[in-house]
């Protein structure tokens, strides 16, 4: 693995009272070469669980996998649907049990239940930081700085959607690892819809 | 002709008999209906124990030995049987809560705990080399579904129920349970419903020969009696005619 292989990506989460919107642009970069400009950094985990994530994209693959895998286990052995915290508290002993040899891939785990809506966030290592909003990657710097000046939490969740895609916009426009295209998650009580948004080609 | 039992199926316990029965399983159940009777009873407001505790010598201390065991801040089991295999699966049924909460950060489902509990017990039903548990167990908690009650048996089956007994007089004190039980009781109610079952069928000396545990829905804790709490509750309820 090269050096150039680096979490080159932007993913943004927003958290309202209605629900939580995750988002995720689709370059996947080999140093100064765009490997993929169909790169899906956003998973949908189950109808009330989804991850995006900044990182080496197989990582990411692989995370989202065992979550997947472990939610519905979850959902079998207790009939009934795992709460969001405790999906994120699994994968944090998932990432922290890597602790010395570490997948390489900062998630964001956003959902509704029972409780109503959480977003949080997590390094590497598998630190649980439950937030508001919250931006991951490369393209973080410029992504925050959107989410900052515009964020509030009684925002609807069609608020919160247009918000996270600016965000994500606006670190495309910066961040030169980060561009091909939008993957949104929107989840609320109704569960999980995801959505791409193709960007026009500007010559 | 011998009994089917005679016939040595009942020698190991990988082999079924005739009428397919698994005899050291089915004798482990006898274990369960010579050991001392545990009560458990649910209502709409909570959950309670209450086992009863024989005096086994004049000078025995009857605040070393326990019948009912806290597994978690939530939940708690009674056994009846034999209580050294008890013992076994209450650490059993310790470690997977605490397993439970390092990994999920929230405290178990108590029909999930119980049905780790009986996967242990099934195991022991259907590879050589060991005998079954000889205990029955009564897992009593709160969790996200609400008040919870089962009864698990040496074969490794689970069932949930309104209220239940084990060990010896579970029959009388079963019927018991039949004849008075209600849903529709505030807690206090149903710890005393509790006690009454079993000391229709028991003789309850003192507040030292019985054992109380209870835990609501609101408060989601499950709180042993103090011998203090237990004798002021004996007072209200009658011996045994």
């Amino acid at each position: 693995m090269g050096e150039e292989v680096q979490i080159g990506a932007t993913a943004v989460g927003v958290k309202v009272n209605e629900g939580v919107v995750l988002a995720a642009e689709k370059r996947v970069s080999y140093g100064f070469y765009t490997l993929s400009k169909t790169g899906k950094k956003v998973f949908i985990i189950d109808d009330r669980l989804a991850i995006a994530s900044a990182g080496i994209i197989a990582d990411m693959q692989t995370l989202a996998k065992i979550l997947k895998l472990n939610a519905r286990a979850y959902e079998l052995d207790m009939k009934r649907k795992p709460t969001v915290k405790a999906m994120a508290k699994l994968l944090s002993v998932v990432m922290f049990s890597r602790r010395f040899m570490p997948f390489f891939a900062e998630v964001l785990v956003g959902g509704v239940d029972e409780e109503g809506a959480h977003l949080i966030v997590m390094d590497p290592l598998g630190s649980l930081i439950e937030d508001n909003y919250a931006a991951l990657g490369t393209g973080a710097k410029v992504a925050i700085g959107i989410l900052d000046a515009a964020y509030r939490p009684d925002m609807t969740l069609q608020e919160a959607k247009k918000l996270a895609v600016q965000a994500i916009k606006a670190a495309i426009e910066r961040d030169p690892v980060s561009g091909g295209g939008i993957d949104v998650a929107v989840l609320d009580k109704n569960g999980a819809g995801e959505e791409e948004i193709k960007l026009q080609l500007t010559l | 002709m011998f009994p089917p039992a005679m016939a040595g199926y009942d020698r190991a316990i990988t082999i079924f008999s005739p009428e397919g029965k698994i005899y050291q399983v089915e004798y482990a159940g006898e274990a369960v209906k010579r050991g001392w009777p545990t009560v458990g009873v649910k209502c709409k407001s909570g959950v309670v124990l209450a086992a009863e505790k024989r005096k086994i010598s004049a000078l025995f201390d009857p605040s070393s030995l326990e019948k009912i065991y806290l597994i978690d801040e939530h939940v708690a089991a009674s056994p009846s049987g034999l209580l050294a295999d008890a013992r076994i699966l209450i650490d059993y049924a310790r470690d997977v809560t605490l397993s439970h909460r390092f990994i999920y950060d929230e405290p178990i489902d108590v029909e999930f705990l119980t049905k780790a509990i009986c996967n242990l017990k099934q195991q022991y039903t259907q590879f050589g080399g060991a005998r079954p548990f000889g205990v029955a167990l009564i897992v009593a908690g709160i969790d996200r579904h609400g008040a919870r009650l089962f009864q698990t048996d040496p074969s490794g089956v689970y069932i949930g129920y309104l209220a239940t007994a084990i060990g010896a007089e579970s029959g009388t004190i079963t019927e018991y349970l039949e004849k008075n039980y209600k849903h529709d009781l505030e807690i206090g109610e149903c710890v005393e419903l509790a006690v009454r079952a079993l000391a229709s069928a028991v003789e309850i000396t003192d507040s030292n020969s019985i054992e109380v545990a209870y835990a609501t829905v609101e408060e989601k804790k499950m709180r042993k009696m103090t011998a203090d709490e237990v004798a002021t509750l004996l007072a209200k309820v009658p011996k045994k005619a």
